[in-house]
């Protein structure tokens, strides 16, 4: 490898990009998708949804409750009648600025720990939070009590509803899920332009002219795939920023969106060296990316409501899938170390799968290249 | 012309390609600054021998050095060393002239300065801001050539350097072909265009089915086939205003002698020689007319 030639490569790369419109265009549409489907979140659901807690041992689940409304605040109450006072008794129509109620004990996490569940009571408005994202509370709830100890149950929850449940909120369900729909949108830079940014130098004839240059093949690919990663990893965090999704463990979200760009890579890569013309590679990729994409709509809460169901089993061959489960777990802050393990050995395994096909399909590519 | 200086050497080429062998056991000596010619019909070969010449695909046998490396041993000196205009126009058409340029001086680790120079001798100088794609084909080549020159390779491999281009755009590339070889470049050209290589090389080899079945100098290549005799017209005694043809043999003395007498009386209008064309020496020994 030449670093000088590397180099080369790249800006070449990056300025015939700059100057292909449409190349262009496919770079910052994740970007403007992401922008759309927040106007879209904000027009149909934009209110911003208090919920009032009363959290004195300042454990995290107030966070985690808050992640499952995009657009939320949290209300810290002074104290326990505070709370009650604003919901009132169980079925009682009062008028309520708070969505959701919370009152968690003190030692909520040392109780979980001691494996001794622990009593919450969770007040609900039903004109603000539709049954749906009732029982998705619920479900948050236990999880996160379960990523910390496993009792059985691993919480008791005293559920108190005022006012009748109300009508779906579809722009509440809309940002349940554009979240990690945004995220794998973004993974279309990698996954389109490999393959692009190598089928064309062979269509082109512009390899031939490389390979009789002081460059290596190896020069090339490298060089390619360097220019993907920067746009790569650029795009996914804008996209994440625009959505909000620096949040939580943003650790585990930044070694999400790091192995996110590593699997998009890999798959364009794949797709490049698997075939012989931009048209034939971008069908295909193209496809791919559609599906990679649809298997981000069963993570999370609707996910969760899906429970055994066949769907959702499909969409778990797809390794999008765990990327999207394991940074909506990393943003909530509720992944359990079993489930991250998971989520990264199955995205790590599909890119080095990917890259070990590709590299002997490149391999018997550089072999009958010059006859081509 | 410098002293003679082996460039190119190729000695009994090979190469296969599963059952067909494309080049078969081709020998020839290419010397510093001369245009080579390498000529034959489509598929003869001409462009596998130039792949083999320019290390892009390995030899299946023989030998062959190239600007004093070794195509096989010396591969990343011999990068350096050559320059390489293919037969398919491949330049980055969105990005411009100099951009195309650019991207080659990076490459090469060459300073941007040179690509004035080259864009110069190839007069390109009015257009080095626009996208190369907005170009004519005969730009195209032209470019292709300044490309190929920028590192200053001692050697030129040309594949098919007019192949498509207008009259008037090859004009200009065997223009600026001419021109490098005064500068004392060695240029190894292929073509099938016959009087193509006979106005611009100073030796040809004509390749037919991976074999060399000629090589020589165009001029004794043509000499050694033709007849040695003149076409002469002159004005016609009987007729005023007309011309007649005449084909004197310069083998014979009364021939000779009858030629002087016309030439004496004033009654020479032309003389043509009546030595073959490289065409008719193709087809002499290959056996066929090329494409």
């Amino acid at each position: 490898m030449h670093p000088r030639i590397i180099w080369a490569i790249i800006r070449k790369d990056l300025l015939d990009i700059w100057l292909n419109k449409s190349t262009l265009g496919g770079l910052i549409f994740p970007i403007i998708l992401s922008l759309v489907w927040l106007l879209i979140g904000n027009l149909v659901g934009g209110n911003k949804t208090s919920l009032l807690i009363y959290n004195p041992g300042n454990t995290s689940l107030a966070q985690a409750v808050a992640q499952v409304f995009p657009n939320s605040e949290i209300i810290q109450a002074s104290s326990i009648g505070e709370v009650q006072a604003a919901f009132g008794p169980n079925g009682a129509k009062v008028k309520s600025a708070y969505a959701v109620g919370l009152i968690l004990p003190e030692d909520f996490e040392d109780s979980l720990q001691a494996v001794k569940p622990p009593l919450i009571s969770l007040y609900l408005n039903g004109s603000m939070v539709n049954a749906q994202t009732q029982a998705l509370l619920q479900i948050d709830i236990i999880n996160y009590a379960r990523a910390i100890a496993d009792p059985q149950p691993p919480v008791r929850i005293n559920t108190t509803l005022i006012n009748p449940p109300a009508t779906e909120n579809a722009g509440a369900i809309l940002k349940l899920v554009y979240l990690p729909l945004a995220l794998l949108a973004s993974l279309m830079v990698g996954i389109t332009f490999i393959p692009l940014l190598l089928l064309e130098e062979k269509e082109k004839k512009t390899l031939r002219m490389l390979l009789v240059a002081p460059v290596s093949f190896t020069d090339i690919l490298v060089g390619k795939l360097l220019v993907v990663l920067t746009f790569q990893l650029t795009t996914t965090s804008v996209v994440l920023l625009i959505m909000g999704g620096f949040t939580g463990a943003v650790p585990l979200v930044v070694l999400y969106v790091v192995l996110g760009a590593g699997l998009s890579l890999s798959s364009g890569l794949l797709f490049g060296s698997l075939f012989n013309s931009v048209q034939s590679a971008g069908t295909v990729s193209g496809f791919i990316a559609f599906v990679y994409i649809i298997s981000g709509i069963f993570v999370g809460h609707l996910g969760e409501l899906m429970g055994k169901s066949p769907v959702l089993q499909v969409a778990k061959i797809i390794p999008t899938y765990y990327l999207a489960e394991g940074v909506v777990n990393a943003i909530q802050n509720r992944g359990s170390l079993g489930s991250n393990l998971l989520d990264i050995g199955v995205i790590l395994g599909c890119s080095v799968l990917f890259l070990a096909i590709s590299a002997w399909a490149l391999r018997r590519q550089s072999a009958v290249l010059a006859i081509v | 012309m410098e002293s003679a200086e082996a460039m190119v050497m190729a000695t009994d080429l090979r190469r296969s390609f599963k059952d067909k062998e494309a080049v078969a056991g081709v020998s020839f000596t290419v010397q510093r600054g001369e245009i080579f010619g390498l000529l034959g019909p489509n598929g003869a070969g001409k462009t596998t021998t130039i792949r083999l010449l320019t290390g892009q695909i390995d030899p299946s046998g023989g030998q062959a050095i190239v600007a004093g490396c070794d195509v096989v041993k010396d591969r990343a000196r011999l990068k350096q060393l050559i320059g390489v205009v293919f037969e398919e126009q491949n330049l980055y058409e969105r990005l411009s002239a100099t951009h195309n340029l650019r991207f080659s001086c990076w490459l090469y680790d060459l300073p941007e300065t040179r690509i004035d120079e080259v864009m110069d001798l190839v007069k390109l100088e009015k257009r080095t801001k626009e996208p190369v794609r907005t170009f004519s084909n005969g730009m195209k080549q032209r470019l292709m050539i300044a490309r190929a020159l920028l590192h200053r390779p001692p050697v030129l491999f040309l594949d098919e350097p007019t192949c498509g281009l207008d009259p008037i755009a090859a004009r200009e590339v065997r223009s600026a072909i001419t021109q490098l070889s005064l500068e004392g470049i060695t240029i190894l050209l292929t073509t099938h265009l016959l009087e193509e290589a006979d106005q611009l090389c100073d030796h040809v080899a004509f390749i037919v089915n991976g074999r060399l079945v000629a090589n020589d100098t165009p001029q004794n290549l043509k000499l050694s086939r033709g007849s040695r005799s003149l076409e002469v017209t002159i004005a016609d005694p009987k007729r005023a205003g007309q011309f007649m043809q005449l084909v004197l043999s310069m083998e014979k003395p009364e021939d000779r002698r009858y030629l002087a007498d016309l030439m004496a009386q004033g009654m020479v209008q032309a003389v043509h020689s009546q030595e073959a064309t490289l065409e008719e020496v193709f087809v002499e020994v290959a056996g066929f007319r090329p494409a």
